[in-house]
């Protein structure tokens, strides 16, 4: 290599193609995440680059989100197994950045592909769920031949169990012998679609990070998908497909692929929505109202700027935000009202050791007006009249003690904590006749 | 809050950049007087484009990243006074893939970058002026405009 004297390691490493490079760290992925336009990086490599103020966007198309979705533990497995020796260094090298910082990323079981097949399938329990959404889909189009070919979808489910566990043998074994790093240890079962259990067709990963053919997880009578696995909703209208994924399928498997491509046709022709629709589901986002300028003229929710949702991943939150008291991390551990209130239990994004007997308190946002006065003056100028109608009226927030406390907040919160300090003694009065002056002076 | 990723991602460029670039470009590390390597600050080269009137120059740009690369642009500067209508009088080059607020993404690479701002040399915008001369010049007086270009690639010849 470069050097001459490099790492030992580091010479033995396999040759990483550029799909599995992250775009932005260049290394080999560690922790994939999957953004809904299809793109995929680190899960610290997104992190990082997300904008903690507004909406951000995807580092390769710029494709606006505001979920940080959750790691694709399918892609993390194979990436696992084919290059084991690259994968070992950068859980090193991650391992002693999280350290540095202080914060950890999911942890998952070393038991690979056991847990995956535990938990990425769906379980027949759930099958209802599955069901429904076949029927949906056939009785949109109105066809009596799709549901011949929903039923034939479900027969293989009852053979998967053995197959899965045969696979689970085997996969053991591979995670004994490690070293030789070749292809052709990945199987089909590490790239089961969760829903059909067939070989994944078009993935799509969603926001929670589970992976689905999108014929089997788009349901065009709904404008939005749902995760049959975890029951969380993908955000942002219908999610694209994982190009890489699927070019690594159809370069592993080129026959299969090939025909499940081919099966998969007839049924999308009239069950994925047209382009021209997933544009309109894509505009409709799942975050009510989240509009940045009309929040800086004081009309939308309140939003926590810094912070995201452990379980959905939205960030900044916007609406009402649930605090973990009893979560010691220094991250933090917080909600969104709709996670707050749907019971899904999930862990959180970094790690934290959150269990159902943990408290929420309801945290208030910062205060508008002084995080707007801070940036945008000029730009109320011209809109001074709503201001005042807005912050005129007297806001009952009992904010301020709460947030000073939370000496735990990461340093976009900080930022914003000495502005909105820095305001307060800079005008010297209360909220009302802050507001008061300011519009005033025009 | 965090350690960030600058360096690494930089150290990646570097071997990237090693392994295969485009003809005729220049792009490596600063040496500091003491010998060390600081991989924030890159030394970089332009080939002008043949068959254009930039052909034949090698433009020296230098390029500043920040810590907060590569969730931020980083800065590329041409020499001071450096003649083109979207280069600033400071030689900071005014290119929409290197404004964090509309068209960079951390997937850009010091080689796009480079690429990027060959391609910005014979094709300015016009939509976006940086400096008065070189815009004015572009769009009321092409022959002198041409001339001026012409002069400005033989300041700087390739470095053999």
């Amino acid at each position: 290599m470069e050097n001459g004297h490099e790492d030992h390691d580091e010479i033995q490493i396999e040759e990483i193609p550029d799909e599995f490079q992250c775009c932005v760290c260049l290394e080999l992925l560690y922790k994939p995440v999957v953004l809904g336009c299809g793109h995929i990086a680190c899960f610290w490599c997104i992190f990082k680059a997300m904008n903690t103020w507004r909406e951000s966007n995807c580092p390769i198309c710029r494709h606006p989100y505001h979920h940080f979705p959750s790691i694709c533990r399918l892609m993390h497995y194979l990436l696992l197994k084919l290059y084991p020796l690259a994968s070992a260094r950068r859980v090193k090298q991650v391992a002693e950045e999280e350290r540095e910082v202080g914060s950890c990323s999911p942890e998952f079981d070393d038991d690979l592909s056991e847990s995956h097949c535990k938990t990425d399938l769906v379980p027949e329990t759930a099958s209802p769920h599955y069901v429904s959404l076949q029927k949906c889909g056939s009785a949109g189009e109105g066809n009596h031949s799709s549901i011949d070919i929903s039923l034939d979808t479900v027969v293989p489910a009852t053979s998967s169990s053995e197959i899965n566990k045969d696979a689970i043998s085997k996969n053991l074994n591979f995670a004994d012998e490690h070293t030789s790093a070749s292809e052709k240890q990945v199987l089909m079962t590490d790239l089961l679609c969760g829903i059909c259990k067939l070989l994944l067709c078009k993935p799509v990963v969603l926001n929670c990070g589970h992976v689905y053919c999108e014929n089997c997880v788009i349901n065009p009578s709904d404008k939005l998908c749902r995760c049959p696995v975890c029951q969380l909703e993908h955000p942002n209208g219908y999610p694209n497909i994982c190009l890489i994924l699927e070019h690594y399928l159809e370069e592993q498997f080129p026959e299969l692929y090939a025909e499940r491509k081919r099966a998969s046709v007839e049924r999308s022709d009239c069950q994925i929505p047209s382009k021209r629709n997933r544009d309109e589901a894509a505009g409709c986002k799942s975050v009510p109202g989240f509009d940045l300028s009309a929040w800086l003229t004081g009309g939308g929710p309140q939003v926590h700027f810094g912070v995201g949702c452990d379980y959905c991943g939205m960030c900044p939150i916007v609406g009402e935000r649930y605090k973990c008291k009893d979560c010691t991390e220094k991250i933090g551990f917080d909600l969104c009202e709709g996670c707050y209130k749907s019971s899904s239990k999930l862990s959180g994004r970094f790690n934290q050791q959150h269990t159902p007997e943990h408290q929420f308190e309801l945290i208030q946002a910062l205060q508008v007006r002084n995080v707007v006065l801070r940036l945008q003056p000029e730009r109320l100028e011209g809109n001074n009249s709503d201001f005042q109608l807005e912050y005129g009226v007297p806001r009952s927030l009992e904010v301020r003690p709460l947030e000073e406390d939370s000496s735990e907040t990461n340093s976009p919160r900080d930022d914003l904590r000495d502005g909105q300090v820095g305001n307060i003694s800079s005008s010297g009065t209360g909220d009302d006749d802050g507001g008061r002056e300011y519009a005033d002076r025009d | 809050m965090s350690a960030g990723i600058a360096r690494g991602r930089l150290a990646e460029e570097r071997k990237a950049w090693r392994k295969n670039h485009p003809h005729g470009f220049v792009a490596k590390p600063e040496t500091v007087p003491d010998g060390t390597v600081n991989l924030m600050v890159w030394h970089c080269s332009i080939p002008g484009k043949t068959g254009t009137d930039w052909e034949g120059g090698c433009y020296p740009v230098t390029i500043h990243f920040s810590e907060d690369y590569p969730s931020k642009p980083p800065k590329c500067k041409f020499p001071q006074g450096f003649f083109h209508p979207n280069v600033y009088p400071s030689g900071t080059v005014c290119l929409s893939i290197l404004n964090e607020d509309s068209g960079w993404r951390p997937a850009i690479t010091v080689k796009q970058i480079l690429v990027g701002i060959q391609d910005l040399l014979d094709q300015p915008n016009p939509a976006d002026p940086a400096q008065t001369e070189g815009y004015h010049l572009f769009i009321q007086d092409a022959i002198e405009y041409k001339k001026r270009v012409k002069l400005q690639a033989k300041q700087y010849p390739p470095l053999v």
